[in-house]
């Protein structure tokens, strides 16, 4: 049977990516808080042990104020771990050690990992282990995921440390009365089957009058321990005025003290590289430009790049085709093998050093520190439509996936606020939509189709944007909350973790191109495979029935029929076109056949219209309402029609 | 230390985030916590778009 291990730690203090240390999973890491918003497993071995690790959110304190705390809390609570390993910010660890001290009070052994132990020395803060384990009881390690620093040491403290005694601090006992309450109140509590795994945080409650535990504590209690228990809370709080925040305050003032004993900071004037870096990055003046000029770049060095690698494969799929030719008799296997395998998956393949080239520069954004310094230099757009600062990081995965995107949503503090950035998340250009674009780009305009991309980019933010004004204005009207974000320390990524970051997701969509598209193109190819006698098959013959209503967009048949395919996953649109354009390259049919005119407005509309399938389910789970999930649905087709139809006459009459 | 954060908020009762975390040594995301903490206690604390907190209302509340 294999042991449970929880990773408990505050936002952005390392856990995703400890929780990848230790399980070799690619789970999604962020350089800013609130990527992971519910809990993640994975396994790993020690010798031939194997232990089941779970990621939890991350939590400031055990009194959850959101949904992604509330879930952390549930879980430590029923799902009775064997440890905790409890990962700590070296280079903030006043903060770190609030919660520690709280989670002593969950009776369950812990392993301190204090993590970014770089960035503390840079920051010239030394702490001195001696006197830290002369504090506490419990087994710790210093080190930093990032280099893969102490991961080793943790490892085999993780085996040692499996259902041991609990943790203590001398601190509790010698600090002042509320410790000696709370172990009174657990002393009546542990007799009661509801309290006697977590009696001291229970206790804890009561003295803190939670009013997520204290009334339902309070109801299973016989008269008898009920009494007995307010007179002990009575005594706590004799000759105390404020009683509201005195556990609050008893946490922090001894993590105060905690800090200050083990740690040493060397003062300088100087200011940090971070300091130095942001006085220009987050300039007044300067911010949107580099902004701009940094997207602007990436898409470039993602086309020029990508587009050798790109051509390259198309080269080796026109000539497996030829092949196939060649050595099959003409008749359905040939035609499945090069209309439908070839030509549709195969022009999905050719998406692939667009995807690589794509994730290793935003990962670098990322990882350095960047994007959630866009987060900060957005914010003010984000309140013109009301929406919490904290909504553009859910924005900013939006560019990833808008699934991770949606659920994300959940650090959210109002249910209006959630709803609004979920409606806003389906307009922000996913990776799987933007690969699309930069492919047909690259076929429709050369050159220059990293200048198209990027203004389609700019364009989807301003669509986003603008629906978020909408919203805010006719349906969902709250003033927002100010941004309240960390800027972390800005990282130099390491090639390695580029690299591995950009396979999984290259990993991830050729599993997606093996499966689901797969399944789409065979469908799509039997349908226009059959009858026989007519043809294009059924799908020719009911896309133009539909086609009327795309006319006016300059859309013909094939493209009709890609954009409903489209709904199940953005890249079918391409192996869609790869069969329907019968084992002709679709590069060729492209660029023979549409207009730049109609390339940009068939861009246009697959950029804005319909989120994906599983987009459209988690939206429905999310917000709990079909009518949200319609509403989406309806919206933003007739959003996508009305903005091209206008375009391209626009663009018919200046061109 | 943290009832003295919310007692200057009430006292003042509107306050900037910058000169609570200066006032403080304490930071952002800490203080949010600390605020919403307050919130669930029952005290009107809000964070308006220009980072400024103010207090609408702070019941006492009794206990049990």
């Amino acid at each position: 049977m294999s042991e449970k291990i929880v990773i408990v730690g505050h936002p952005n203090s390392g856990k995703s990516s400890l929780f990848n240390s230790l399980t070799g999973l690619d789970q999604t890491v962020g350089n800013w808080p609130g990527v992971t918003v519910e809990k993640k497993e994975g396994f790993f071995f020690i010798d031939d042990n194997k232990f089941e690790v779970v990621d939890l959110p991350g939590c400031y304190g055990l009194t959850p104020t959101s949904i992604d705390e509330k879930i952390s809390l549930d879980y430590l609570l029923s799902s009775s771990p064997s440890l905790i390993v409890n990962i700590l910010d070296g280079s903030n660890l006043e903060r770190s050690f609030f919660l520690s001290l709280q989670l002593f009070f969950l009776d369950i052994p812990i392993i301190f990992f204090i993590n970014k132990m770089d960035v503390a020395k840079s920051k010239g803060i030394k702490i001195d282990f001696e006197k830290l384990k002369g504090i506490f009881s419990c087994d710790i390690v210093l080190g930093s995921v990032k280099n893969g620093e102490g991961i080793e040491d943790l490892k085999i403290l993780i085996k040692k440390n499996i259902n041991k005694k609990v943790c203590e601090t001398k601190y509790f006992k010698v600090s002042d009365k509320v410790y000696l309450h709370i172990e009174k109140i657990s002393e009546l509590l542990v007799k009661y089957k509801e309290f006697e795994k977590h009696p001291k945080f229970y206790s804890l409650k009561v003295i803190e009058n939670d009013k997520n535990f204290a009334p339902s504590i309070f109801k299973i209690l016989n008269e008898k321990d009920l009494s007995k228990i307010k007179s002990i809370v009575d005594e706590v709080y004799k000759d105390i005025k404020k009683k509201d925040f005195l556990t609050l305050d008893w946490f922090y003032s001894l993590s105060r003290g905690i800090v200050g004993e083990v740690t040493t900071k060397e003062f300088s004037d100087k200011k940090s590289l971070t300091e130095e870096i942001d006085n220009t990055l987050l300039n007044k003046f300067f911010s949107i430009p580099i902004f701009l000029i940094t997207f602007l770049f990436i898409f470039f060095l993602t086309f020029f790049l990508g587009d050798i690698f790109s051509n390259f494969l198309s080269f080796l799929f026109e000539n497996l085709s030829f092949f196939l030719t060649k050595i099959i008799k003409e008749g359905f296997l040939l035609s499945f093998l090069t209309e439908g395998v070839v030509g549709g998956i195969g022009s999905v393949i050719t998406l692939i050093p667009y995807i690589f080239f794509m994730y290793i520069f935003l990962g670098f954004l990322e990882d350095t520190g960047y994007m959630a310094r866009v987060v900060f230099i957005m914010d003010r757009f984000m309140h013109k439509i009301g929406l919490h600062g904290k909504s553009f990081i859910s924005l900013v995965l939006g560019f990833g996936c808008s699934v991770p995107a949606v659920l994300s949503t959940r650090v959210l503090d109002t249910p209006k606020d959630r709803i609004k950035t979920i409606l806003i998340i389906p307009f922000i250009p996913c990776s799987a939509r933007l690969t699309v674009l930069i492919f047909f780009g690259a076929i429709i305009f050369g050159k220059w189709s990293f200048l198209v991309i990027f203004i389609l980019f700019l364009l989807s933010i301003l669509f986003a944007i603008f629906s978020g004004f909408f919203f805010d204005r006719f349906l969902l009207r709250e003033k927002s909350e100010g941004l309240i974000m960390e800027l972390p320390d800005y990282h130099l990524p390491t090639l390695k973790n580029l690299l591995l970051n950009s396979y999984f997701k290259v990993k991830d969509f050729l599993k997606r191109a093996g499966t689901l598209i797969f399944f789409i193109t065979v469908i799509i190819f039997l349908l226009s495979y059959f009858p026989k006698n007519v043809e294009g098959g059924f799908i020719r013959v009911a896309g133009e029935k539909i086609n009327f209503l795309f006319k006016p967009l300059g859309f013909d048949v094939e493209r009709t029929v890609s954009l409903i395919t489209g709904f199940f996953a953005k890249e079918s649109v391409i192996s869609t076109l790869g069969v329907l354009y019968k084992g002709e390259q679709i590069e060729r049919v492209i660029v023979n056949r549409w207009s730049s005119v109609d390339g940009f407005v068939f861009l246009l509309f697959l950029m804005i219209y319909l989120p994906c399938i599983a987009t459209a389910i988690v939206i429905k789970q999310e917000t709990g309402s079909f009518l949200y999930l319609f509403g989406i649905i309806f919206y933003s087709i007739l959003f996508a029609y009305l903005i091209s139809f206008l375009v391209r006459y626009f663009l018919l009459l200046i061109l | 230390m943290i009832e003295e954060i919310i007692d200057y908020i009430l006292k003042k009762k509107v306050v900037s985030t910058k000169e609570l975390t200066k006032r403080f040594n304490i930071d952002e995301p800490f203080l949010d916590y600390i605020i919403s903490y307050a919130k669930n206690k029952g005290y009107g604390i809000k964070k308006d778009k220009n980072k400024l907190l103010k207090c609408s209302f702070c019941p006492y509340k009794k206990f049990f």
